[in-house]
């Protein structure tokens, strides 16, 4: 079984830099598929 | 963000304290240390299927003329080779070191994310069977290059889907499982670790992991624009349509040269653990050997086209693209310097681990050097698609990170099973490995400098002797792994029994050595104290 996390600090820790983690991919991501529709005729 | 909390592990509840039995072990697995074993596993399984094809191009290039394969074969071969290795033998492999020995490193009980772990791994066997599965379509496997240009991979037959698919798997997993690393290391560090008291591993795939998050959704930006092309009716890389197929160069390559640090940033952090170990004395400029990673990171970013430099660009950005990749060296050269200068006066004693440590020390420099030459621009010119890019990049990633994985089991191997392996058959196996990885690697600068071009099935007479030389370092090469693998499964199935420190002679420092050999199932399940 996976081990639980039960401090409420730590896992708004977590949540948290998961959350800032999963913005700068989904940046990126969209971040650049949008450039290349802004640079394309 | 980063929280060592006193007394956290009050709170932390562990609902089982042994492996569950059976295959469910392994499917469900959301424990560290099974989750490793599984990347390592499936690591050297790849390792020796992108070593089988490797094999397949040595030979068809052991003397001119077509002798094995048919061109097209020979393509695919030489893209699924790159593919496999990348994708599924080296970064998987760190992975895997990742989560065995991140929460050991940061006395943590678990990674922070368990269950997204056992996800990350298992999506690798689906994206590489698919991979592999595209030898069978008709059409065949890509044979485009790794790096996919357009408008040559958009050639590719029935097997196009199934690459871009696979590519965004291996996308989502290096994501998913450098997520976890973030998570893990800021949050789940023991009490009074603060950052600048990590172990070195820890920080530089702490980088890595950034570095992961950054580049591989842009990877698969450039995939999925490149899927749209080919069955949606955009025009992203074709030109008739208005579209650039050097953007995707440009977007490919802004992936394409982290991933270089991707699968050699760890490397550095393996050869900054074992070194002080084998040399008896603390690493020589730990801060400053953080801030190199933090640099070359950040510089990672800044030279993505160096790698076209012949597909043509304003002088200016020649220049620029020149300097900053130069400018990789000065962090390079302070870690190449502290790893000599931890040496230094130190007294030394050659096991397995540092004998490959010291080896990835000499022949990674050579690997940088070249790669130095190559950010001529008029040099480049000259070197551009030819066997001494080959050569290059090989060095970097064969004896630099491949020895560095090798160094990592050596070292850790006895620590992760309860047992010491077969030291004698471990040096003969460095000593085969380093000797034919030059036979095999080293010729092939002579052979790019003479202008033969890479990614070639035949050539001209002239380059077939330093060509056989090389084809025998290959065979050479390829056959010293399965010792390598015999080492390895014989240290799991039993062996002399491994003390706590495993290298009692050195001076292992860190949480890992604390804990027993075999470390328990569930480990620091309460945090331990960091002075």
């Amino acid at each position: 079984m996976a081990t639980e996390i039960r401090d409420p600090d730590r896992k708004r820790g977590i949540q948290r830099t998961l959350l800032w983690c999963v913005l700068l991919a989904a940046t990126f991501y969209f971040g650049f598929i949008a450039m290349a529709v802004l640079r394309s005729h | 963000m980063a929280h060592a909390h006193d007394a956290h592990a009050a709170h932390d509840h562990h609902d089982d304290h042994g492996p569950a039995k059976g295959i469910g072990r392994w499917l469900f697995a959301t424990n560290h240390k099974d989750i490793g074993t599984m990347y390592m596993l499936f690591s050297l399984l790849m390792f020796f299927i992108g070593g089988a094809m490797a094999m397949i191009i040595r030979a068809e290039l052991f003397k001119p003329g077509m002798q094995l394969v048919d061109p097209i074969f020979f393509n695919q071969m030489t893209t699924m080779h790159a593919l496999i290795m990348i994708f599924g033998a080296v970064m998987p492999a760190f992975v895997g070191l990742a989560n065995w020995m991140i929460p050991l490193q940061v006395g943590a009980p678990d990674m922070a994310l368990p269950r997204m772990n056992n996800f990350s791994f298992w999506i690798l066997p689906f994206a590489f069977t698919m991979l592999i599965g595209t030898l069978f379509v008709p059409g065949g496997a890509p044979a485009g290059g790794w790096t996919m240009y357009p408008p040559l991979s958009q050639q590719t037959g029935e097997a196009f889907p199934m690459l871009i698919f696979a590519v965004h798997l291996m996308g989502a997993s290096s994501i998913m499982g450098a997520i976890n690393v973030i998570v893990t290391i800021m949050n789940m560090r023991a009490p009074g670790m603060s950052l600048l008291k990590m172990p070195i591993f820890v920080w530089t795939w702490l980088i890595t992991a950034y570095l992961l998050i950054a580049v591989m959704p842009v990877l698969a930006g450039a995939v999925t624009m490149l899927l749209t092309d080919h069955y949606f009716g955009t025009t992203f890389f074709e030109a008739a349509g208005g579209g650039d197929p050097v953007m995707f160069q440009h977007i490919f390559w802004f992936f394409g040269h982290p991933e270089v640090y991707i699968m050699i940033l760890p490397a550095f952090g393996i050869i900054s653990e074992i070194i002080p170990t084998f040399s008896r004395k603390p690493l020589f400029g730990y801060d400053a050997m953080v801030y190199a990673t933090a640099s070359i990171a950040f510089l990672s970013f800044i030279v993505w086209a160096h790698h076209m430099f012949t597909v043509g660009m304003p002088l200016a950005g020649q220049m620029f693209f020149m300097l900053a990749t130069m400018l990789i060296a000065v962090p390079t050269g302070v870690k190449v310097f502290n790893w000599t200068a931890t040496m230094f006066k130190g007294s030394l004693s050659f096991e397995p681990p540092m004998l490959f440590a010291i080896s990835f020390l000499f022949l990674f420099t050579i690997g940088g050097f070249s790669g130095l030459m190559l950010a001529i621009v008029p040099a480049d010119f000259q070197y551009h698609d030819t066997y001494f890019v080959v050569a290059h990049f090989h060095y970097v990633l064969v004896p630099g990170a491949v020895f560095s994985l090798m160094a990592a089991a050596y070292y850790w191997l006895p620590k992760w099973t309860g047992h010491m392996y077969n030291m004698k058959l471990a040096k003969a196996h460095f000593w085969l490995s380093t000797i034919f990885v030059n036979v095999l690697f080293f010729p092939q600068h002579f052979l790019g400098l003479a202008g033969m071009p890479r990614r070639i099935p035949d050539y001209s007479t002239q380059f077939a002797d330093w060509n056989m030389i090389s084809s025998i370092g290959g065979f050479g090469f390829g056959l010293s792994q399965l010792l390598f693998a015999y080492i390895v499964f014989a240290c799991i199935r039993g062996g002399e029994k491994a003390t706590d420190k495993v290298w009692d002679s050195g001076r292992p420092q860190g949480l890992e050595w604390t804990l027993s050999s075999p470390p328990p199932y569930h480990s620091f399940e309460t945090a331990p104290e960091v002075k």
